[in-house]
């Protein structure tokens, strides 16, 4: 899955767990999800639950308390790292 | 080369290895924790050698942070407010990772980390709700005579509030502590009947024949505790913040108890078991809700519980602030509780089925049949600390912001990575940072 992908399910996630406006001019991939009031520490937590979920990854502590980890783009982006590795022994197995 | 600093003193030291007692004499004497160990510990040991030894119980209980300068220095200290008063930003102070015990050279560099163990034997994969009540009766029985040999001579306080949790231990420590009082939480305004929680203290402290004393305040005395709870609690959360108050009433009418030359108090908690079998809910006071809770299965709102213990100090760090050391019985059946069956979480009535099969006829009845109710919220919904803040304007906003400006922090941007899901920036003191998979 690509990080493009993985942050299309994260957003139709977060659009709809916190009740995000499909018209909010604020809402984007790129905003900061707390400083903004979109995502509360619980929220983070449902969050980490859906990736789990979905992603089946484990989100570290150095990525989830990174900058980056504030985004969806970038929360897309740390999924996808976690992912690779998976990914290419899968690749691997299957040739 | 980059040198270690140790700023103030490390939190009260009060775990069990399965057999004995774990507690400040030895950690102050460099003595290093046992392999198996429950129960609050956390500190930073000078070396003979040269070296620092840090470690920190499993739940993480015990506190530690650290910090690093520009040159390399590790500083460490029990409060992240410490080290904010050393020179450090909130943004830059991680807590050392939760059960492990790690060994620094000089330099701060890594010489070695080894994992804390359970202290005692887990129960059986497919053991029953008996076994395990069994099995945790046992370990309490066991920790509690334990901490009893350790401080013969020191006068044991419990903090009652006439719920199962502390009033098993009720049940359980009067055996094994010959000097054990009582202490009962209420608010006392003038005109305000006593709470249906200090009736059911009062009444069963007859009943048991524990001597009990009255932790009363008024809401403005209440109020007046919060610098410290948001300091020592190292928490701005408002469910903390609020049960952090009640323990700093408590602390307070403990503290004021003891004469001056006495040998420092024991307080006993029965806290933990609201985490272990996910007895909370959110709360409504004046049509906003409070409390509130991930929307997640029971099994992983267990989990989001019992790996928040390690963020926030509402008790061992809020006891400590007025002298006290805390012994937390239920720490030393932690593993026990996370067997329990799945399908007993979710029952209704959980807590009541399991404490049937710790004490069972032991507790009085009146004791099951009571409602469950917190200190927080108050029998009347005008009556505990929840509203006592919310009445004042003293809410989540306005305790992020007090924490925010007693720690000396510009933009409040900083406590989102100080705290985030629930878990305070954690990393190793060498700069590498720890990961769930490690713990």
């Amino acid at each position: 899955m690509n990080t493009s992908n993985i942050a299309l399910k994260l957003e139709s996630f977060t659009r709809k767990s916190f009740q995000i406006a499909d018209d909010d001019p604020d809402f984007s991939r790129s905003v900061h999800l707390f400083e903004e009031g979109y995502v509360d520490s619980i929220g983070v937590i449902e969050m980490l639950t859906f990736i789990t979920e979905t992603f089946g990854v484990q989100i570290p502590d150095d990525a989830l308390q990174s900058d980056g980890f504030a985004t969806i783009d970038g929360m897309a982006q740390v999924i996808a790292e976690l992912m690779a590795p998976a990914d290419a022994k899968a690749a691997v197995t299957a040739s | 080369m980059p040198r270690i600093e140790l700023f103030g003193e490390s939190d009260p030291v009060l775990a069990w290895d399965g057999t004995a007692i774990y507690g400040d004499e030895a950690a102050l004497a460099g003595e290093p924790p046992p392999a198996r160990l429950e129960g609050s510990a956390a500190a930073a040991q000078p070396l003979a050698s040269g070296q620092v030894r840090l470690f920190r119980d499993r739940l993480g209980l015990g506190k530690l942070f650290w910090a690093k300068n520009a040159g390399g220095d590790l500083a460490f200290a029990s409060q992240p407010l410490k080290l904010v008063r050393a020179g450090y930003d909130l943004g830059d102070i991680a807590a050392a990772p939760r059960g492990r015990v790690i060994t620094l050279d000089a330099d701060g560099s890594l010489a070695s980390v080894s994992a804390l163990k359970p202290a005692g034997p887990t129960p059986a994969v497919s053991a029953s709700v008996a076994q395990i009540g069994a099995h945790i009766r046992e370990a309490l029985d066991a920790y509690l005579a334990a901490v009893a040999t350790a401080y013969p001579d020191r006068r044991a306080y419990l903090c009652l509030s006439g719920g199962l949790d502390s009033s098993t231990i009720a049940v359980l420590a009067r055996r094994h502590f010959s000097a054990l009082t009582a202490v009962s939480f209420d608010i006392a305004d003038a005109g305000r009947a006593p709470s249906a929680d200090r009736l059911a203290a009062e009444r069963l402290c007859a009943d048991l024949g524990v001597p009990m004393i009255e932790a009363n305040v008024t809401t403005e005395e209440l109020i007046s505790y919060l610098d410290t709870v948001l300091v020592a609690g190292i928490d701005w959360r408002d469910f903390n913040v609020h049960c952090g108050l009640v323990n700093a009433a408590i602390a307070d009418a403990i503290a004021q108890s003891s004469s001056e030359g006495d040998p420092p108090p024991i307080v006993i908690t029965g806290d933990l078991p609201n985490e272990l079998l996910v007895d909370y809910q959110p709360e409504v006071y004046k049509g906003a809700t409070y409390y509130g809770l991930p929307r997640v299965d029971v099994a992983k709102l267990r989990s989001v519980l019992v790996d928040g213990l390690d963020t926030c100090h509402r008790e061992v760090g809020v006891f400590g602030a007025f002298g006290l050391s805390v012994a937390q019985p239920y720490a030393a059946c932690v593993d026990a509780y996370l067997s329990l069956p799945a399908s007993l979480l979710a029952e209704q009535d959980r807590k009541d089925h399991l404490v049937t099969n710790i004490v069972g006829s032991e507790l009085p009845a009146y004791i099951y049949e009571r409602p469950k109710l917190r200190a927080q919220i108050g029998d009347t919904h005008d009556k505990g600390t929840l509203a006592a803040c919310i009445d004042r304007g003293i809410d989540g906003s306005w305790l992020r912001g007090r924490f925010s400006a007693l720690h000396g922090v510009g933009e409040e941007r900083a406590l989102d990575r100080f705290i985030r899901a629930g878990r305070y920036q954690t990393a190793m003191p060498t700069g590498t940072t720890t990961t769930e998979e490690d713990q």
